[in-house]
């Protein structure tokens, strides 16, 4: 079986084991490669994790890819990383993609919700919450927070 | 075991006297009648001293010898105390005898030094007797002192093993009857040999290994005084909550206060419900986070992402599948769509050869189509996770404000009580009753916090003990002395957790066998759907059934002594059935065992008598009782009668201080007065 390798904290045993919030370090891992994507956060190097520090964590490929939508995830990272359309096809460099944003993901969970006392769940639905752009800029209280963006911008050029 | 005859010389009031025991199995009780004060605790501390020369008197403990004895002798004399004990064991006939030399040394000397203390054990062998030689040793294994506790117990105390924070207790007695103490033992023997080892690696090691050593040392040092601070504290936790529940029955007793109280209850099992559904929505949103958290973060990209490939499937950097090959079937056909040749090498072929897409890897387009292919999805999964997590929190806060509500209420009850003025028969107002609740509420909320913070520390200090064993395991530069002890001392952890394993498991499965058999000997005996339960814990548990559902008893006094005698009569009845069934396993014999018991029916009421009267006959093959004649009249007697084989009565003559002693004398009679 292949595996994925991932950086793993002990923020992964708090919120997978200690807290119960995602059922698998996997389930995890996709929710932290999508926050590190959305905050461009990326780490390039040892995002693999170092087995002698006990950061390394691992998933089997199977398990990952047999969930739709992870993979979809992971393609579309892949391709947006790297703007060529053969990452679509290129698991092993999903994979690769998917370690890098996570363990740029857990950085900021790790500020996020890494020293909230007790149980983090109701941070890490605030975060979801604030962190929805669809919904921020939509209707009128969007546009309102638009046109005043615009304003300040506009009061600062001058 | 089984007793036959005891003698006492000298020993505490008892000058001369002996009991026969009664050992017929139908007739297999004796009992042994006494008023308060006359004697019977002595008598139960004859049998400690002799097996293990301990005893425990609450009034001058340290005079052994008859009063009257020891004051009718000259300075200087030197007086004998024994007690003498005939019994068969294991098809062997003994006898057990501890005598103790006294000198007078004044005249106003009433308790006399210690001068000699022996211990003989004498077994019969044909027709003559012969000595042991490690008598200590050859009574302990016959009747462990750590199993003393269990057969030769005071009444009016056994309740304390189904009370509060006897788990300890319980354990000890399922593994001291089974014999299990020997694994038990061994693994502490391996654990100090591995602390021994571990003393040879540090006398040999380098000094940063040794300053290693030292360290773990040290935490480990620290962990045993946590561990010890958190088993304080949680005593004290559910000594308090003992304390508020006791404080609350007599709320509940007042006329006054009775209704507010109960409303008060009614209030909390509301509050819990209400908090057990916080809960379960607390849940609810965990499964949404795992099941849809990602979704509304990975919109973007996948918008994106969607965005992006529908463009360059447009500009046909990603090429259709599809185009590909039907541009491959035309230039094979080599006629064009349009119905000129396409001859390979002319211009025209180039041409439409190169309408095909960059080469890329077979499945790219279908890749593309599964992403825009899963933006409706994910857009429904995204509104459902909003509305869903929407709902629950507006759920959460509504059983918030009702818990608030509650809780105020609760608060309201507090104050209502603080305003009556009906006083306990004690003289303790409701007010003062309520305050001193409130109090060890206070106090026991501070104590949780102080069990967290232990904890804690515990937790870190743990942690740094597992680095630390890295680091030692790391450490190469060593002399050979100090890696062979290192090698020995990791091979006496490894078999020491084995073992502790294997006790464990065996602990467990004695504890299932005894809850069984409580089970059976409890149902008999108990009322109301009650059942007793050891559980997982350790903990005796008594359960009422209320309408098909398990409710856990507030135990009375009487429901804990019945609860404790029978789990002891349970663990008596395995440890025999064991020992008949032809001992399989060397550490498994079990044995036959006597009850001695002092006042089993001490602190109960009248029902609970006739209840526990009924379980005692059951514990054992041969059962000593004492109890004074208000104890022993009315149910205890109509329960017990039949089965009494011998009986005495204890007169106790207190003497005057001029020139008679205090004296008890075994009367095969009864005796006037109680």
């Amino acid at each position: 079986m292949n595996f994925i390798s991932y950086k793993k904290s002990e923020l992964y045993d708090r919120i997978v084991d200690e807290y119960d919030i995602f059922q698998n370090s996997y389930d995890f891992m996709v929710f932290l490669a999508v926050m590190g994507y959305q905050e461009g956060k990326v780490v390039r190097e040892g995002y693999k994790g170092d087995d002698s520090a006990g950061t390394k964590g691992q998933i089997g490929v199977e398990n990952f890819f047999a969930n739709d939508l992870y993979r979809v995830i992971a393609s579309s990272i892949a391709f947006q990383d790297t703007e060529d359309p053969s990452a679509l096809v290129n698991s092993e460099l999903q994979a690769e993609k998917l370690a890098q944003y996570a363990a740029g993901g857990l950085e900021i969970a790790e500020q996020e919700f890494g020293s909230t006392a007790g149980d983090p769940t109701n941070v890490i639905v605030e975060y979801i919450q604030d962190h929805d752009e669809e919904d921020s800029y939509q209707g009128t209280l969007g546009e309102i927070v638009k046109a005043f963006d615009d304003q300040m911008m506009g009061v600062e050029e001058d | 075991m089984e007793l036959h005859r005891l003698e006492l010389q000298n020993f505490r009031q008892f000058k001369d006297d002996t009991i026969e025991f009664a050992r017929e199995k139908a007739e297999g009780i004796t009992v042994i009648h006494g008023s308060n004060g006359s004697g019977k605790t002595t008598l139960l501390n004859a049998f400690t001293w002799l097996f293990y020369d301990e005893v425990d008197f609450e009034t001058r403990p340290d005079r052994l010898v008859t009063e009257g004895t020891i004051a009718e002798a000259t300075v200087g004399k030197q007086l004998t105390v024994s007690v003498r004990l005939r019994f068969e064991h294991e098809e062997t006939e003994y006898i057990a005898e501890r005598r103790a030399i006294f000198e007078k040394r004044s005249e106003d000397d009433f308790d006399g030094d210690l001068i000699d203390m022996g211990l003989t054990l004498e077994y019969k062998q044909g027709t003559s007797w012969r000595e042991r030689g490690n008598p200590e040793n050859s009574l302990d294994q016959i009747l462990p002192e750590r199993l003393s506790d269990l057969f030769f117990f005071d009444g009016e105390d056994i309740e304390e093993l189904a009370g509060i924070d006897n788990q300890e207790r319980i354990q000890e007695s399922i593994q001291n009857i089974m014999g299990l103490t020997i694994l038990e033992r061994s693994t502490r023997h391996l654990e100090d040999a591995a602390g021994r080892f571990e003393d040879e690696v540090e006398e040999h090691a380098s000094d940063e290994l040794a300053k290693l050593i030292e360290r773990k040392r040290e935490i480990e040092d620290t962990i045993e005084e946590l561990d010890r601070k958190k088993d304080d504290t949680e005593r004290s936790i559910e000594r308090t909550e003992t304390e508020i529940r006791d404080i609350e029955q007599k709320l509940e007793r007042l006329d006054e206060s009775a209704a507010l109280q109960e409303r008060r209850q009614e209030y909390r099992e509301d509050r819990e419900k209400l908090e057990a559904r916080v809960e379960k929505i607390n849940e609810e949103i965990k499964a949404e986070i795992d099941e849809k958290g990602f979704v509304p973060l990975a919109i973007p990209l996948i918008n994106e992402t969607a965005e992006r490939l529908d463009e360059m499937r447009q500009d046909g950097v990603i090429p259709s599948d599809l185009s590909n090959s039907y541009i491959d079937s035309l230039l094979e056909a080599e006629r064009c769509i349009c119905g000129r040749p396409l001859e390979p090498g002319t211009e025209y072929y180039e041409q439409v050869a190169a309408m095909k897409g960059e080469a890329v890897a077979e499945g790219v387009e279908q890749g593309a189509v599964r992403i825009i292919g899963h933006l409706n999805q994910m857009s429904d999964m995204e509104s459902a996770f909003f509305d869903n997590i929407d709902e629950y929190i507006q759920e959460r806060k509504r059983l918030h404000d009702d818990i608030t509500e509650l809780t105020e209420k609760i608060d309201d009850v507090g104050s209502e009580l603080q305003e009556m003025d009906q006083k306990t028969a004690g003289g303790v107002s409701v007010p003062e009753l309520e305050a001193k609740r409130e109090s060890k509420e206070n106090e026991k909320e501070e104590l949780i916090g102080e069990k967290g913070r232990i904890e804690e520390k515990i937790d870190r200090n743990e942690e740094e003990i597992e680095s630390l064993k890295e680091e030692i395991e790391e450490q190469r530069d060593e002399r050979e002395e100090a890696l062979v002890a290192k090698r020995r001392q990791k091979a006496a952890e490894l078999v020491a957790e084995e073992l502790g394993t294997a006790f464990g498991e065996l602990k467990d499965k004695v504890r299932r066998l005894s809850n069984e058999k409580i089970q059976d000997t409890f149902g008999s005996i108990a009322s109301k759907n009650l059942t007793a339960e050891i559980t997982e814990d350790f903990e005796l548990k008594i359960w009422q059934d209320v309408g098909g559902e398990r409710v856990e008893v507030d135990k009375s006094t009487g429901e804990r002594q019945i609860a404790s005698l029978a789990f002891v009569g349970s663990l008596v009845d395995i440890a025999r059935e064991r020992y008949e069934a032809d001992g399989d396993s060397e550490y498994f014999t079990g044995g036959i065992y006597p009850l001695v018991m002092d006042s089993p029916f001490g602190a109960l009421d009248k029902s609970h008598r006739r209840e526990v009267s009924r379980v005692i006959p059951e514990l054992a093959n041969q059962i000593v009782v004492f109890a004074t004649d208000s104890q022993w009249e009315g149910p205890v007697e109509d329960e017990m009668s039949p089965k009494v084989g011998k009986q005495y009565w204890l007169d106790f003559d207190e003497g005057n201080d001029s020139n008679t002693y205090p004296r008890t004398r075994i009367k095969t009679e009864p005796v006037g007065g109680d």
